[in-house]
């Protein structure tokens, strides 16, 4: 309301106060300066005429009767006393007709006002006599709302008074008619402002309107003529083309990931959604990939996000390459990638996975003289058509092909898996929702056990060590391995819970059970990467040393590669801290990722965990064998003992044995077991 | 033989048929105007009816108006003012005449000018002198007379030289009368003469009788009576009865014309009067105007004749000067033309009233009527009883 009150105000405005108001206000002043001083004028100059005429006519009048006079004198009858009255009617007569001839009234008199001799007007004789008894020149005399002027002179031979009186109407009608004059001029004034200001409007909204017809027509005025306006349009236009540029760029960017320019999640969504309805309105068939680079956050932790987005652009270009032009390829997340494979089926599906996987794979990405290889694991659904998938929603298939992809993932990476409706494991992925609540509860209800893996000294004087890990039990009272719930427990931050209940009850029983500790035994406990960062950690490991009078030296905490490169800085001091206390600290998985030998030197490390990838083939395959001598040199070097997990074989265990690498944990050395057995 | 002289007569009456014929192709100029030619006034409204048809006659001889015939209708209003304005009606809207001549009497010029006024049709008053014609702002009215205020100026003029001093008026209840009386009032005033006596009468009644005789109770010298034709008689036989004679004796109208000797024989004689004109003023055309009105009716023209004649002259002369028979240009003409006519000068002040011309004042001497006053005209000296 407010606002078309404004609206309508400034039209009002625009239309007639800027520009009538003025040009209205300046004639109108014209005229009023004008009219008032022609009046001025006018005025002025009826009253010298109406001096002028009485004066005149006064004249006239005495020369009447001085004209008698002097007949009479020269025909010699001055001594007639009949003569001088006939002269003197008759002269009365003459001063009448001379009175009705000029439009004048006129009053003569003898002697006082009772001898009245001539009463030639419409005024009370009387009145008329004592109004002129004064020295003015002029008298003016108010009668009935009528003004006289009356002007009175004397003819003193035959002793007459004459007062001439002229109506004042004459000269009012004469001012009037010249007023009338002047009110037409301004009159006139106010029509030729009128018509300006018509004539302005015209020049004005003519323009304007053509304005507003072209962009009610195109959307962009088009005006060409006068400049002022042909300028305003050409701003007009200008503008309005930034703003469309700026909404396509803003649409743009709604639909695009701005760092790999393809198109976003919720742009894949909206084209999922889209297939989804073909599916099943045209029993189409259509495959969904969902790609999760492997390895990515190293090259993301140890090189910066830099190299991570140009990790990330090289390979969205390089996955674009391989797909068809109808596929739709987005960026999800991070590190996450979707293709939409319309009218796929799964077979064909599967075909571009394996060639997306394979691209991934064997791309190697340099970064400051740095190489890196990077995987993709790969969920795939297929869907509508033979392929079933009725009634499924966006988040169902999301749901779905991304826990796909966690199950390729938990398979040990860099693979696909294909989702079907049977499948049990994916069924259990398939909420990780229901993973995290599992989890809390099992947590809640102590459904966590502890096994141990033992690790064995291939070298004299090494002694007996245990890797300490964790299994949750299910509800049914079977257990799960760690590849099913940790994921979810490190997305859903659950770890450091689970880390310091691994800590607690480990460090409860051992208090419990000194005896092996008493001969020497290293207890090895796992801390994921969540867990370096959690406040609650380093206080939480002094109370429960002290509170079990477990003494620290027995204690090593293994740490991943990528964990302790990732939060570097927390990790050097949580070790340095540990170390203080008298624990050691072991890198886990050493070889796994990008590994720089550089961080061996760098981390305060007591022992490094060579990973099995190189040592389970160590026997056939002498890549492997120099990288785990490369690894146990370095780690001698450096003063680290060597820990070769995998070892399966006493074939790779006295292999391992002759390179000098210091202990070895795996089938051969030992099957994890139970901490505490059932009859314990 | 017989063939062609019946030819020759045939063609004849072609040529002779064809003239007449030819002739009305000229439309003539139509003037309308009503008269009294029956009741109060006929005696008056006769003599106007010749004058017209003789100013008609002389008109055509020079060649009528604008090179057009003049024809004037003449229509009686038995002296009846409420008749004579439904002819003028008749005449302007009906009969669509060009232009109008004036009726006879004040009372009656008086009611038809506002019919003239109202379609803007001139008129001339050749038989009207009251001043209250002039009272009501006409812009189409046209004195030819002088107002009745100044009728008896020039018998004030011959009192006061013969000194009387104290003077009755007895007025008819007219307007013209009434407006006599009150110039004389006027007048008396101006000429320091007193009024003694004054009053009014009604017309035909025996007041006139009864005012007589308190004018000559009032110490009166000289009555003057301001009427028409019989008030002038009836006054002269109620003086005789009661056996006043006054100085002088003087009445409108009456005496001015022949038929008041006519009927009052020697006891005409004495008798002072005021005439618009004479058939021996020396004005140009007055003198062939008396030959031609005598020759063809075989009577003296009085002066409301030579005022009708007059009226006609007039109106020629604002048709010469606009050369145009429009009405309202016309009526411009007449308001500032300045002429001669058989009456004398014809000019009229700003509100159409008759200020050129003037009046004789005549007496009747042993059955003769002389021109007494002014000096300069007259033809004999005033008689004083």
């Amino acid at each position: 309301m407010k606002q078309a009150g404004r609206q309508v105000f400034s039209s009002l405005y625009f239309r007639i106060f800027a520009p009538v108001v003025p040009i209205v206000i300046l004639m109108a002043l014209a005229g009023a300066l004008v009219f008032s001083l022609g009046l001025n004028t006018v005025s002025h100059y009826a009253n010298e005429r109406i001096h002028e005429d009485l004066g005149r006519n006064a004249r006239e009048i005495y020369n009447i009767c001085d004209g008698a006079l002097q007949s009479l004198l020269f025909q010699g009858g001055a001594d007639n006393q009949a003569e001088a009255r006939i002269r003197k009617g008759t002269t009365l007569g003459k001063i009448e007709e001379y009175a009705r001839q000029n439009d004048l009234q006129v009053l003569v008199y003898r002697g006082d006002a009772d001898d009245v001799l001539l009463k030639h007007t419409t005024l009370d004789a009387r009145k008329l006599i004592a109004a002129t008894q004064g020295s003015q020149v002029i008298d003016e005399i108010n009668d009935q709302g009528a003004k006289y002027y009356a002007r009175r002179f004397g003819f003193d031979l035959w002793g007459w008074t004459i007062v001439v009186v002229k109506d004042g109407r004459g000269y009012v009608e004469f001012v009037s008619r010249i007023r009338n004059s002047y009110y037409m001029i301004g009159a006139i004034l106010l029509l030729v402002g009128l018509a300006l200001v018509m004539y302005f409007r015209y020049i004005i909204h003519k323009p304007v309107r053509s304005i507003i017809a072209s962009i009610r027509a195109n959307g962009l005025p088009d005006y060409k003529g006068i400049y002022e306006f042909e300028f305003l349009s050409n701003v007009i236009r200008e503008a309005a083309l930034n703003a469309q540029q700026k909404q396509q760029q803003i649409s743009w960017q709604a639909a695009h990931d701005a760092l790999t320019g393809l198109i976003n999640r919720r742009e894949f969504e909206h084209r999922l959604g889209l297939a989804l309805q073909a599916a099943q309105i045209e029993r189409t068939v259509h495959s969904m990939l969902y790609l999760d680079l492997d390895q990515f956050k190293i090259v993301n932790d140890t090189c910066g996000h830099n190299a991570g987005d140009a990790l990330l652009q090289q390979l969205a270009a390089m996955l674009k390459a391989r797909l068809r032009q109808s596929d739709v390829l987005a960026r999800l997340g991070g590190d996450e990638f979707g293709v939409l494979l319309e009218h796929c089926s799964g077979g064909r599906a599967l075909q571009i996975a394996e060639t997306l996987r394979q691209t991934v794979a064997s791309f190697r990405f340099v970064w400051a003289d740095k190489n890196f290889a990077v995987g993709v694991s790969i969920g795939l659904v297929t869907f509508g058509g033979s392929a079933g998938g009725e009634g499924l929603t966006v988040a169902d298939v999301f749901s779905i092909v991304d826990g796909a992809c966690y199950v390729a993932k938990d398979h040990g990476r860099n693979r696909i898996h294909v989702y079907r409706p049977d499948d049990v494991e994916l069924a259990e992925r398939k909420g990780l929702m229901d993973w995290a609540s599992r989890i809390s509860n099992a947590l809640a209800e102590n459904r966590f056990v502890l096994h141990r893996q033992k690790i064995v000294s291939l070298q004299e004087g090494g002694g007996v060590r245990y890797e300490l890990l964790v299994r949750m039990v299910g509800q049914d009272g079977r257990a799960i391995a760690p590849m099913a719930f940790i994921p979810a427990a490190e997305r859903y931050g659950l770890m450091p819970d689970i880390d310091l209940w691994v800590i607690r009850t480990a460090f409860a029983h051992y208090g419990r059970n000194r005896a092996e500790l008493e001969q020497g035994v290293m207890l090895a406990v796992n801390l994921s990467g969540v867990t370096l960062s959690d406040e609650r950690l380093l206080p939480y490991i002094r109370e429960q040393l002290a509170a079990n009078a477990i003494p620290p030296t027995t204690v090593c905490f293994e740490i991943t590669e990528t964990a302790a490169i990732a939060k570097l800085d927390i990790a050097t001091a949580l070790i340095q801290e540990l170390r203080r206390l008298g624990c050691s600290f072991a890198l886990d998985d050493f070889g796994s990722g990008m590994s720089s030998f550089g961080y061996l030197k760098n981390l305060a490390i007591d022992f490094v965990k060579i990973d099995g990838s190189f040592v389970r083939n160590l026997a056939s395959d002498p890549i492997d064998r120099a990288m785990v001598e490369a690894i146990n040199n370095i780690g001698h070097v450096l003063g680290i003992k060597t820990i070769a997990e995998f070892v399966e074989t006493e074939e790779v265990a006295t292999m391992l044995r002759a390179m000098g690498v210091d202990y070895a944990q795996g089938y051969w050395a030992g099957r994890p077991e139970p901490l505490e057995r059932p009859d314990a | 033989m017989r063939h062609r002289k019946y030819r020759v007569l045939l063609a004849l009456l072609f040529a002779l048929a064809s003239l007449p014929l030819f002739a009305q192709t000229v439309q003539p100029v139509r003037i309308g105007v009503s008269l009294s030619l029956s009741g109060k006034y006929a005696e008056l409204g006769a003599m106007n009816e010749k004058a017209y048809r003789l100013w008609e006659r002389d008109v055509n001889r020079r060649g009528g108006l604008l090179g057009r015939p003049v024809k004037i209708t003449i229509v009686d209003d038995r002296s009846d003012p409420a008749r004579a304005v439904n002819i003028y009606e008749d005449l302007i809207t009906r009969q669509k005449v060009d232009l109008v001549l004036g009726p006879y009497s004040s009372g009656i010029t008086e009611a038809v000018s506002d019919v003239t006024e109202r379609y803007g049709y001139p008129l001339l008053t050749s038989g009207a002198a009251a001043d209250s014609m002039w009272n009501g702002g006409k812009r189409y009215l046209f004195g030819v007379y002088i107002p009745s205020s100044k009728y008896a100026v020039g018998m004030l003029e011959l009192m006061v030289q013969a000194g009387i001093q104290k003077i009755a008026v007895i007025a008819d209840d007219d307007v013209f009368s009434q407006g006599v009386e009150a110039g004389i009032r006027e007048w008396a005033k101006r000429f320091e003469l007193d009024v003694v006596y004054r009053a009014s009468f009604r017309k035909g009644s025996s007041e006139i009788e009864q005012r007589i005789r308190a004018a000559r109770a009032s110490g009166a010298d000289a009555l003057l009576v301001a009427g028409h034709f019989e008030d002038s008689v009836n006054a002269a036989r109620a003086l005789k009865k009661i056996g006043w004679t006054p100085k002088a004796f003087y009445a409108t109208v009456g005496p001015a014309i022949q038929k008041y000797e006519d009927v009052l024989k020697a006891d005409a004689d004495d008798t002072f009067s005021s005439s618009q004109w004479e058939p021996g003023l020396p004005f140009p055309g007055a003198h062939e105007f008396t030959r031609e009105f005598v020759a063809s009716y075989g009577m003296m023209p009085s002066y409301h004749a030579a005022s009708a004649y007059a009226a006609g002259q007039i109106l020629e002369a604002a048709v010469r000067k606009t050369q145009s028979l429009d009405r309202n240009r016309l009526r411009d003409a007449l308001s500032t033309l300045d002429t001669m006519t058989i009456l004398g000068r014809y000019g009229v002040d700003r509100e159409g009233r008759q200020v050129r011309h003037f009046a004789v004042t005549v007496q009747w001497q042993k059955g003769r009527k002389q021109i007494v006053a002014p000096p300069e005209l007259a033809t004999a000296k005033p008689v004083w009883r």
